[in-house]
């Protein structure tokens, strides 16, 4: 009897010692899932300052009398930079400003030059090590040529490519396309909207 | 914040309203043509002044004659022998005039000892042709008059420089011959005049003694000095003790039935029309007009019509024969106007003129319409331009210091020579029946 009474004790003691043991282990079976880390946030901004060509393609009449309303830009490939800054307002879009410049020259070996100044939406794609943001800026372009000078609207849809190099630097390439239509009020048969493509080489600094 | 973005956007905003061309600059730049270099002449070369002389353009290019047959359009330019005999390397064609169908030259040069300068002809020049124009050589050249003025190693001494100029009135042909005389006391590049004196022919080959003075009618120009006064304001006449009493004539003119002369001083400018040019000697010249600006050029349009411009970018026009003047309404500030053309075959009753650079680079040319004579057309424009207005935009022409035009109303050639861009072409390059005047380089 005593011997069945020691042994009901032991046995009580020893499972109420094993208790917290077995709830540990089911509590480490039960881990919550880790959280995903975010690459940016709002308040992380940007400055990018990106060089490369400028490729003149076509001119568009939109009004054309006869024949096609399409055109020879009668210019070189020429160069184009340009500097930025972008805040995230979430780790994928992000809003900004850029301000830049290109150079071609005419048929007659004449510079032209454009100064276009863009608001940029942009959303980012992150893969790994990599990004890839498409953006559309939407602003003014200032356009001169000899002793003329024209400010225009202008529309720059974008795509880069970046290899985040560290925490403060990243690196990449970009491609932008110009819609720039230019606009004469006094005659409008000289209205043309002109379409190009810059090709830029990217360094972009994260603080 | 709001004053933050309107320091960024107001600046940006008058950009917008304020900078704006007429024309596209996308569409010039579809339009544009590719400037043609037609000819030999380097793209640098400055001429002082061309002649038409019927078989062919000559031009004076300093150290060198250049001269273009009219055979075709793409004739390539030589040089002409020049007197050379007597001069030092650095020799220039100081100016260069036809008086019937002989060129006249003056010429000086300065060897660091001596220099000489001298008045030439070559007879017959109008009817030189592509067979016999090689033969001309220095030898061809007779000599009018020719100075050797040795340095003398303990006195100054004086050097003549003479400017020619040409003129037709009525049925007189006439050469004009301003003798300048310098006093190089101090040194070849800064000389002071100490003498000027006006002589007129219409029978230059009679000329004789090696003196301009001989069978030659002088001008009496100290009639015209009375501008130059002392601190009381009484004309000097005679100023031995005063550094300039003589001044230069600037430009003799062709009219209808009398001649244009401008004069000018340091400040002020003299328009000065010819009287009794029937008989060369007897003519005799009376004041025009005096202005407050340098006077530049002189054009006599019509019989009723003269133009003459000035170095502030603006220019005078009479509409009867010079008794009563007005200045023009516009002005382009920075540049000096001056070299006029008759362009009525290519713009019905517009006149061309050139600039010149003065504070600010020169600008090509402006249009005038005579029928509006005050007022300046803007060259950059379709309608203020005679010429194919992208062509013109494009080219350095527009950019240029024109020196002068040279217009071949026959061929319809239009030559515009500049100071810093060389010598340019203007023709109609369209094969059809419409016209399309574009520039080219010579």
């Amino acid at each position: 009897m005593i011997n069945r009474f020691k042994l009901l004790v032991t046995a009580s003691l020893l499972l109420f010692i094993s208790l917290p043991v077995i709830s540990q282990d089911t509590e480490e079976k039960e881990e919550p899932k880790p959280q995903k880390i975010e690459l940016y946030s709002l308040g992380d901004q940007t400055i990018t300052i990106n060089a490369g060509i400028f490729i003149p393609l076509f001119y568009q009449d939109p009004t054309p009398d006869n024949g096609s309303a399409y055109s020879s830009t009668n210019s070189s490939v020429g160069g184009s930079g340009s500097l930025a800054y972008d805040a995230f307002l979430t780790s994928n879009i992000k809003v900004g400003l850029e301000v830049g410049g290109m150079f071609a020259m005419s048929i007659n070996d004449n510079p032209y030059f454009m100064f276009p100044i863009t608001a940029k939406f942009t959303y980012e794609f992150h893969f790994g090590q990599f990004s890839l943001p498409l953006y559309l800026g939407t602003g003014v372009n200032i356009i001169t040529y000899g002793d003329d000078t024209n400010v225009q609207f202008l529309l720059k849809p974008g795509v880069s490519f970046y290899w985040n190099f560290n925490s403060s630097w990243s690196f990449g390439a970009n491609l932008v396309y110009w819609w720039a239509p230019e606009v004469i009020p006094a005659d409008h048969s000289y209205d043309r909207i002109g379409n190009f493509l810059d090709f830029t080489l990217s360094a972009q600094y994260h603080f | 914040m709001k004053k933050k973005l309107s320091i960024i956007f107001l600046p940006l905003l008058i950009l917008i309203i304020t900078a704006c061309s007429e024309t596209g600059i996308f569409y010039s730049l579809e339009n544009e043509t590719v400037l043609v270099d037609s000819n030999n002449l380097n793209n640098k070369t400055v001429f002082s002044n061309m002649v038409d002389a019927d078989n062919y353009y000559i031009g004076n290019g300093g150290t060198a004659l250049k001269y273009r047959f009219k055979v075709d359009d793409i004739s390539s330019w030589s040089t002409l022998a020049t007197p050379d005999d007597s001069y030092a390397s650095d020799d220039i064609n100081n100016s260069m005039v036809m008086v019937g169908d002989d060129l006249y030259i003056s010429r000086s040069s300065y060897d660091g000892s001596n220099v000489v300068s001298g008045i030439y002809r070559l007879p017959n020049a109008k009817t030189l042709t592509t067979s016999n124009v090689t033969n001309v050589t220095s030898a061809s050249w007779q000599t009018i008059v020719e100075d050797e003025v040795e340095k003398s190693a303990s006195n100054p001494y004086d050097y003549k420089i003479y400017k020619l100029h040409n003129a037709q009135a009525a049925t007189l042909n006439c050469l004009f011959i301003n003798r300048l005389t310098y006093d190089m006391a101090n040194s070849y590049s800064t000389p002071s005049l100490s003498n000027s004196t006006l002589y007129v022919t219409d029978t230059p080959t009679t000329i004789s003694g090696n003196d301009v003075s001989n069978n030659t009618t002088e001008i009496t120009l100290t009639d015209y000095f009375d501008f130059i006064k002392d601190d009381e304001g009484n004309p000097i006449l005679d100023g031995s003790d005063i550094q300039y009493i003589y001044v230069e004539v600037d430009k003799i003119t062709s009219g209808n039935f009398e001649y244009w002369m401008i004069i000018n001083d340091s400040t002020n400018g003299r328009i000065i029309k010819a009287a009794n040019v029937a008989d060369e000697s007897t003519i005799s010249f009376s004041l025009s007009i005096e202005t407050d600006k340098i006077l530049t050029d002189i054009f006599e349009y019509d019989t009723d019509t003269i133009f003459a411009s000035n170095s502030e970018g603006s220019y005078y026009y009479s509409i009867n024969e010079g008794s009563t003047w007005t200045e023009s309404t516009d002005s382009k500030s920075g540049v000096k106007l001056n070299g006029f053309a008759d362009i009525g075959t290519l713009a019905s009753d517009n006149i061309i003129v050139g600039t010149t650079a003065n504070t600010s680079g020169g600008t090509g040319y402006y249009q005038i319409d005579t029928t509006d004579p005050g007022v300046i057309l803007d060259s950059g424009t379709e309608e203020g331009n005679f010429s194919e207005i992208n062509n013109y935009n494009s080219s350095d022409l527009s950019n240029a210091s024109i020196a002068g035009f040279c217009f071949d109303d026959t061929n319809l050639r239009l030559f515009a020579y500049t100071e810093n861009y060389g010598v340019w072409l203007n023709f109609d390059v369209d094969d059809t029946a419409t016209t399309l005047w574009n520039w080219s380089q010579e």
